[in-house]
């Protein structure tokens, strides 16, 4: 494991390690993995964006809604 | 005798070398003009394309790289043609692809994937047809010759052609400096691109039964907050070019793109890159990537294995996103369609209009085309992350 320890040294080791198709093999497994976390992480993010501007807008809505609750009981 | 020869040098020319085979090529132009017009196939990408390739193979290339014939052979005379300036200016430096994708940035909604944010895994196992067809071409292209890094860098861009996605195909195959095959790498992008109606359904079909055609999907009619659909392109290029950073320019692009159309205050901006930007370039990009096909260059065995990898990419596409579909099945309660599955490559709107049109040969009541949308932005999307990951990757193993 040493040669991951930096990334020249593991791209040498990749060279070195296998052959043309190996590393297609490499390309392809990293590369569907890749697309599927990525994309994993786009869904999170649409899940946290929705969840955070839905609680910000009922904070907006709470406090406005006690603004008009104040603002009646002094007009009464 | 002389001046009879500098009279009709233009019809002598076919008598060189390989000269000959430009009149091929003015037939595979005609073909593509064809397509575009009686077919109308994708016209506003074919008909340049195929006018492209006819200009490009007039006698002497007088529209790109310019040549004259001294001592029994065709030299560069040292002289550039338009075609060969736009070229250099939009396909070289990346250029036309990246104001593409801002044009079709500006072309998408995002708000039926804010709904059914799950679909968008379906834009990932989409890319499939990328990586099965990228082994393959490596496999395959070793028998024509090419081996080592060429056939790595070759097989990525044949790959990319599954996405159906054909500025991103430009962006890869111009990054490796594939030049000698853009030609045939960016017409099979671009024609099976336009394909779509033809490509797909028979692919759909054999790979699901009526009874999973006929799945219905519950689709709920709700407002997004603007706020979220400011922030989504905003953090995706963050996240994209922090994780993928090959990825970026073509991220950058399509979300700069939908955050002109979805804060509203650039309206005209927005309407101009949805019309007038996606216009002008798809007409410049069109012809100069027509320009590309030359004869000596695109009638090759590697332009026939091109173009049937292309095709073999865009099919298992189309499978890796139905049969991901019909897995998740296996799991959930509410079933999905799995044609949906199929919208998840980048052909936008035409993937998700022929889902739609299929559901509803089916049953016409049937209306699954918000979640086809849904899958068919994914796609987008996911094929973009899909190149930025094999450029990044192949530029590792080859450095």
């Amino acid at each position: 494991m040493i040669f991951l320890s930096t990334p020249g040294s593991f791209i040498a080791a990749l060279e070195s390690m296998y052959t043309l198709n190996e590393q297609g093999m490499i390309v392809v497994a990293v590369g569907l993995i890749g697309v599927f976390l990525i994309l994993l992480l786009f869904f999170v993010t649409i899940i946290l964006i929705q969840k955070s501007v839905g609680a910000f807008e009922n904070v907006k809505k709470n406090a406005e809604q006690k603004r008009l609750n104040k603002q009646k009981k002094h007009s009464v | 005798m002389d001046i009879l020869k500098e009279v009709f040098q233009g019809v002598l020319y076919f008598g060189i070398g390989d000269n000959w085979k430009a009149l091929i090529m003015y037939v595979i132009g005609g073909v593509l003009i064809y397509l575009a017009i009686k077919k109308n196939y994708e016209p506003a990408l074919l008909l340049p394309i195929g006018f492209g390739a006819i200009l490009v193979n007039l006698p002497f290339n007088i529209v790109g790289i310019v040549t004259e014939f001294v001592g029994g052979e065709m030299v560069d005379k040292g002289e550039v043609g338009f075609l060969e300036v736009l070229r250099s200016a939009g396909i070289s430096t990346e250029l036309f692809p990246i104001l593409i994708f801002i044009a079709i940035g500006a072309m998408i909604d995002f708000t039926p994937l804010f709904k059914n944010p799950f679909m968008i895994f379906f834009g990932a196992a989409a890319q499939f047809g990328i990586f099965m067809t990228f082994i393959i071409a490596l496999l395959l292209l070793p028998l024509l010759g090419i081996g080592g890094e060429e056939a790595l860098k070759l097989s990525a861009a044949i790959g990319i052609i599954g996405a159906a996605d054909g500025p991103t195909t430009i962006y890869v195959g111009n990054h490796f400096e594939l030049f000698k095959y853009m030609g045939p790498i960016s017409v099979a992008a671009y024609s099976y691109m336009s394909l779509v109606p033809i490509i797909q359904p028979p692919v759909i079909r054999a790979l699901t039964t009526k009874k999973e055609r006929l799945i219905r999907m519950d689709y709920h009619e709700e407002s997004v907050p603007k706020l979220v659909k400011i922030l989504f392109p905003i953090l995706v290029t963050i996240i994209a070019g922090v994780l993928v950073p090959m990825s970026a320019p073509l991220v950058g692009s399509l979300m700069f793109g939908n955050l002109i159309r979805e804060c509203g205050v650039l309206e005209r901006l927005s309407q101009s890159a949805q019309n007038e930007l996606a216009n002008l370039v798809t007409l410049l990009l069109g012809i100069t990537i027509g320009s590309t096909m030359l004869a000596d260059k695109f009638i090759d065995p590697v332009t026939g294995l091109i173009l049937l990898l292309g095709l073999f990419a865009f099919v298992f596409d189309t499978a890796g996103g139905v049969l991901f579909a019909k897995f998740l099945n296996l799991f959930l309660k509410k079933k999905v369609n799995p044609m949906i599955g199929a919208a998840g490559i980048s052909a936008f709107p035409m993937s998700a209009r022929v889902i739609q049109k299929m559901a509803k040969e089916e049953d016409p009541t049937n209306f699954i085309l918000m979640q086809a949308i849904s899958a068919n932005v994914s796609g987008q999307l996911g094929s973009i992350i899909a190149g930025g990951l094999v450029i990044a990757l192949v530029t590792i193993l080859i450095k």
